[in-house]
């Protein structure tokens, strides 16, 4: 992009400067046909040049183009007086050395041409300008374009936050084989079974919930999974009992509860344990999920922790944060900020 | 028709075990909870059928059968079919997913009882032969490829390249362990790049460094090298 904008400067720089000397140089050489005269002329066009770019330099350097039309057109025509003159002092010595004109005529010259050069910069800060006003609308629509595509991409991802259909697969086998083995047991998760499924329907629909009502979906979703476990699973909850009442998003604490077992139970032939532990904090609620194993597999889990990530910030605001970090040899914490609601 | 269970859910297994007791000629010879439990199972109770669970604790059910020297019939079990499934079955026995219809079960078995019937007479020899069949994964493909149409196995690092129809892909077993169990009359260790399917030999040439330039029925050249010519020329005589 930036490549192209200064291809397309330079292009302009050398069209417009050339094709506009060439035409004077023209004119002055049906008037008075001699070599120096064509010389001068592409000095003048070779001084604007220069001189012009300079104002493209300063303009960038100190960044004029952010500040308010007023005070850039005021900057603009400063600078194109003071430039007016810088140019036409700069180009003085060219024409006697050329061996045109005296000095006299050159003083004379210097009135006419500097009011001459002052216009021409003028027009030059006009298309600038306009060019990168442009430029500027121009990417800041597409930033906007961007950004709307990303949030709903966000909301997508948070709709999908449901219940695992291998999780759910599995769960109806076991449940099958419980029902020859254990039938009260089956008809109770069944009943856990239908209370996950509804939960997570609805969640769609919900924005917060509360945690214990999320607490107790937690509750039946890993009595299921220790349908698929057994010995492999155990858990412990470590809940302060203030924050029972707090508001968080549909299926955020199932999520990691979800993920700690994916990664972390299922890929040890022993198991593990799980520990949730949920405090209050000044600013809103620690919820943290613990479990044995490591973290690996950067490259996916890393778009896991994205979407865990930007669902929070999607609903829960800019300072609600998520965080994966091993806490020590074998124990990986799961950690979400969530604010409470100003 | 002898068979395994590998699959980490207690559950799942007591299912599976239910469903096939309605069907009389199948004998579970034994359960694995995972990959290791499997391997074991595998080399003592040598059976004609795997049913196997994807997604096991530690190595998965791809890495188990990618380890063993020869690959049995398998019928995969999932609960939801991953696209890892998808991709190569065409040539797996078959796949079911969890929970598994009994007529879709038996649909299955007819298939392996078939494959291991064909199997049989063929079988049963310590040296993996022509019929032998090996579990080949690269990267999302998988293959179950029967040695006859392997053509060359290729040394790289402690990997072995396998060059079959197209393919070309690696597995992690080295070509001496590769040469210690595929049997000699068929497979010849000619150098120490290469061991050929003596089948898939088109032409024989003498080298410049004093062996021999063979050129497969695939188009690929390779080199007999001097100390194995000699070996090389007995086998083929005989």
């Amino acid at each position: 992009m930036q490549t192209k904008r200064t291809i397309l400067y330079w292009s302009l720089q050398f069209a417009a400067w050339g094709s506009y000397f060439t035409l004077c140089a023209t004119f002055m050489y049906l008037r008075d046909p001699r070599p120096a005269g064509l010389l001068l002329w592409i000095f003048i066009m070779l001084g604007h040049l220069t001189v012009s770019h300079a104002l493209r330099y300063g303009i960038r350097r100190w960044r004029w183009l952010d500040l308010s039309p007023a005070r850039l057109v005021g900057k603009l025509f400063i600078s194109c007086i003071a430039l007016a003159f810088a140019v036409n002092l700069l180009l003085a010595p060219i024409p006697p050395i050329l061996g045109l004109n005296s000095l006299a005529v050159q003083f004379y010259m210097f009135r006419i041409f500097v009011p001459y050069s002052f216009v021409l910069f003028a027009a030059w800060c006009l298309v600038y300008v306009a060019f990168q006003y442009f430029f500027r609308y121009r990417d800041s629509e597409m930033n906007r374009l961007r950004l709307e595509a990303s949030i709903t991409e966000a909301e997508l991802r948070a709709l999908k936050a449901q219940v695992n259909p291998h999780f759910l697969f599995n769960c109806l086998n076991n449940l099958r084989a419980l029902v020859a083995e254990d039938a009260d047991k089956a008809r109770e998760m069944l009943l856990h079974l239908s209370e996950l499924l509804r939960y997570s329907l609805e969640a769609a629909r919900r924005d917060k919930v509360s945690f214990e009502e999320e607490l107790r979906i937690v509750e039946a979703y890993l009595a299921l999974e220790k349908l698929q476990y057994e010995k492999r699973l155990s858990w412990r909850l470590n809940i302060a009992p203030g924050v029972l009442p707090v508001l968080i998003p549909p299926m955020l604490l199932q999520q990691l509860v979800e993920n700690a077992i994916k990664h972390g139970i299922a890929q040890d032939t022993h198991g593990g344990e799980i520990v949730i532990s949920a405090t209050a904090t000044k600013s809103g609620l620690e919820v943290r999920v613990e479990n044995t194993g490591t973290i690996k597999e950067l490259g996916r889990k890393g778009f896991g922790i994205e979407n865990v990530r930007e669902r929070l910030r999607l609903l829960c605001g800019s300072s609600a944060s998520f965080d994966l970090q091993t806490i020590s040899e074998g124990r990986v914490a799961a950690i979400a900020h969530i604010p409470l609601p100003a | 028709m002898k068979v395994l269970l590998i699959e980490d859910s207690r559950l799942a297994r007591a299912e599976m075990k239910r469903l096939l007791s309605a069907e009389a000629d199948i004998e579970i010879c034994g359960e694995a909870e995972n990959a290791h439990q499997a391997e074991t199972l595998i080399a003592s109770s040598e059976p004609d059928l795997l049913f196997l669970d994807i997604n096991l604790p530690g190595r998965d059910g791809f890495e188990l059968l990618a380890a063993l020297d020869s690959a049995p019939p398998v019928i995969f079990c999932t609960a939801y079919s991953e696209h890892a499934v998808r991709a190569f079955e065409q040539n797996a026995l078959d796949y079911l997913v969890k929970p598994v219809e009994p007529s879709r079960l038996s649909r299955a078995l007819d298939k392996a009882r078939q494959s291991v019937e064909s199997d049989r007479g063929v079988k049963k020899q310590t040296k993996l032969g022509l019929q032998d069949r090996v579990f080949v994964r690269d990267g999302e493909r998988c293959w179950f490829v029967t040695l006859k149409d392997v053509r060359l196995f290729e040394v790289e690092g402690n990997y072995s390249r396998l060059y079959f129809g197209t393919e070309r892909p690696l597995i992690p077993k080295s070509l001496n362990h590769l040469e210690s169990r595929l049997d000699p009359q068929l497979f010849f260790r000619i150098s120490r790049r290469h061991i050929v399917n003596l089948q898939w030999i088109s032409s024989i040439a003498p080298s410049v460094s004093g062996g021999l330039q063979l050129t497969l029925k695939g188009g690929e050249e390779v080199e007999v090298s001097r100390r194995q010519a000699s070996l090389f020329r007995e086998a083929l005589s005989l």
